[in-house]
């Protein structure tokens, strides 16, 4: 349902306290009120609708996040949820559309891929005071470094294996039939270069400085862009830290908000990256080759060990745009943790790129 | 000067963790308390190495385009031979030192996209990598660890 179906008061926006006391109680309680006035037009059949234990999540670099526990009346009987608004900050790691991540999550519903359920969206931030939607919280428990965690190794292994075939499920997406070529955009064999060209449209954005070094392995990028038989629907942010656990499996993978259709191995480059090897390796069981060899029995896909090196290094190029991206806010006063430019990264670049010619 | 520099910023990081945590509720305020006083602490270790490096980084850069000036179109030949006649004499005003630096770098991409000889482009990029390990402001350990 858009936001312009449901009836409320003007946008708001929850702000930090800054002086010990808690000015943001009253706005705090605004925002329950708009909660409920939400979803009251959105739950079918429903009345006296309350929202109580409205808290800001720790967690998400890139929005906003605020629980809830939903309480309404339907066909005389009380029900309950908790439940999940993601909203768009001021400032962010990540400048991504609501509705589009909306569109994306609507189209999951209907396919193998465990993703949470959405029940709201609020595209132009008529209501909350910034882009917004509502979505079920599904239980579970999320560890970024899980792979390299305190459980026993061949539980590691099994939830190593469960994110390829995660993967895979995702990569088998009809994205025809679910409608997510048309909504998303389909650039056919030439992902790679639609991706360039999206991320470097970002850089140009929020580059604050001269960076070399980024013009130079953008211009290597260009030059060997593989092209793929097709395309398929990408996360775009492949990791344990976007999935939920209960016990030893995953059960729901989060944060669609860089999904699109691209190229079979851009997710797998993201996985392999040498980068991010402490979220997705295994030191000695569980590396690229492992990671490889399991990625070709889930797909059927043969990987070309040159084309993920690419992937590998557009992964970081890609990675250090959105760190450029929090640098800019941090600097323009709209995001309130600090970054640097991602010297570490351009150093994995030049590595990856000898390996390459 | 006491408390120098680098006391003040360990002294900050000392009062943020001992006074001002404790008395935070929000996780989310904690989280961004703890990001900003490891910022403070990297700060207070890699501040005092900041002009050696900008000084190295400009000697060495100007170096290369002087090696990539015969190679560039006319236009940014003469913006370089520009930039390098108006180098800072005082190497102690960082500020100047910094805007130099800044200068220096935008010209070195330029000359990257003009037609540069294999052996200048690769001398720019071992220059670039051995900038990276050089740089002195560097955060680590960013990213989140909790559940969630």
């Amino acid at each position: 349902m858009l936001a312009s179906t449901v009836a409320v008061d003007a946008p708001v926006r929850v702000k930090q306290s800054t002086d010990g006391t808690d000015p943001a109680t009253d706005q705090q309680a605004l925002l329950e009120k708009k909660l409920a006035s939400v979803l009251l037009g959105e739950l079918p059949e429903s009345s006296d609708v309350r929202v109580s234990q409205l808290v800001r999540t720790s967690t998400g670099l890139s929005r906003e996040n605020w629980m809830f526990l939903a309480e309404w009346r339907e066909h005389g009987a009380m029900k309950s949820g908790r439940m999940l608004l993601r909203r768009d900050p001021a400032g962010s790691l990540l400048v991504t559309d609501r509705e589009r991540e909306f569109q994306v999550l609507r189209a999951l519903e209907a396919t193998l891929v465990p993703a949470p359920p959405v029940r709201w969206v609020d595209s132009t931030g008529t209501i909350f005071g910034s882009p917004s939607m509502i979505m079920d919280v599904i239980e579970g428990s999320c560890d970024w470094y899980v792979l390299n965690g305190s459980r026993p190794l061949e539980q590691r292994l099994h939830l190593a294996r469960g994110f390829i075939d995660l993967l895979a499920k995702i990569q088998k997406v009809d994205v025809h039939k679910t409608g997510l070529a048309r909504d998303l955009g389909d650039p056919g064999n030439n992902g790679a270069v639609s991706e360039i060209k999206q991320w470097e449209t970002e850089f140009r954005r929020v580059r604050l400085e001269p960076l070399p070094e980024m013009e130079l392995i953008l211009d290597w990028l260009r030059q060997r862009a593989p092209l793929s038989a097709g395309s398929v629907l990408v996360h775009g942010d492949f990791k344990p830290g976007n999935a939920l656990l209960m016990g030893n499996e995953i059960t729901t993978m989060l944060d669609w908000e860089t999904a699109h259709l691209g190229n079979p191995l851009e997710d797998l480059g993201w996985i392999t990256n040498p980068a991010r090897a402490r979220e997705h390796q295994i030191r000695g069981v569980w590396e690229r080759e492992q990671i490889v060899r399991a990625y070709t029995e889930a797909t059927g896909r043969y990987v070309d060990p040159r084309e993920l090196l690419w992937w590998n290094v557009f992964s970081c190029w890609k990675l250090s745009v959105i760190i450029l991206t929090g640098m800019h806010a941090f600097v323009e006063g709209s995001l309130n943790r600090i970054y640097h430019t991602p010297v570490w990264m351009f150093q994995n670049m030049f590595t990856l790129m000898k390996e390459v010619d | 000067m006491r408390p120098s520099i680098t006391e003040q910023l360990d002294g900050m990081c000392r009062i943020l963790e001992e006074t001002v945590a404790p008395e935070i509720h929000s996780g989310h305020a904690l989280e961004i308390l703890r990001s900003l006083v490891s910022n403070v602490r990297m700060l207070s270790k890699n501040w005092h190495s900041v002009p050696g490096f900008l000084e190295w980084d400009n000697g060495a850069t100007v170096e290369l385009l002087f090696s990539a000036r015969p190679d560039v179109c006319e236009a940014l030949r003469h913006r370089i031979d520009a930039a390098l006649a108006e180098a800072p004499v005082n190497q102690t005003d960082i500020l100047a030192v910094d805007v130099f630096n800044e200068q220096l770098r935008q010209l070195t991409t330029e000359c990257l996209a003009d037609t540069l000889t294999a052996p200048v482009r690769e001398k720019i990029l071992q220059h670039l990598s051995a900038r990276t390990t050089r740089y002195p402001m560097r955060l680590s350990g960013a990213t989140p660890k909790q559940a969630r």
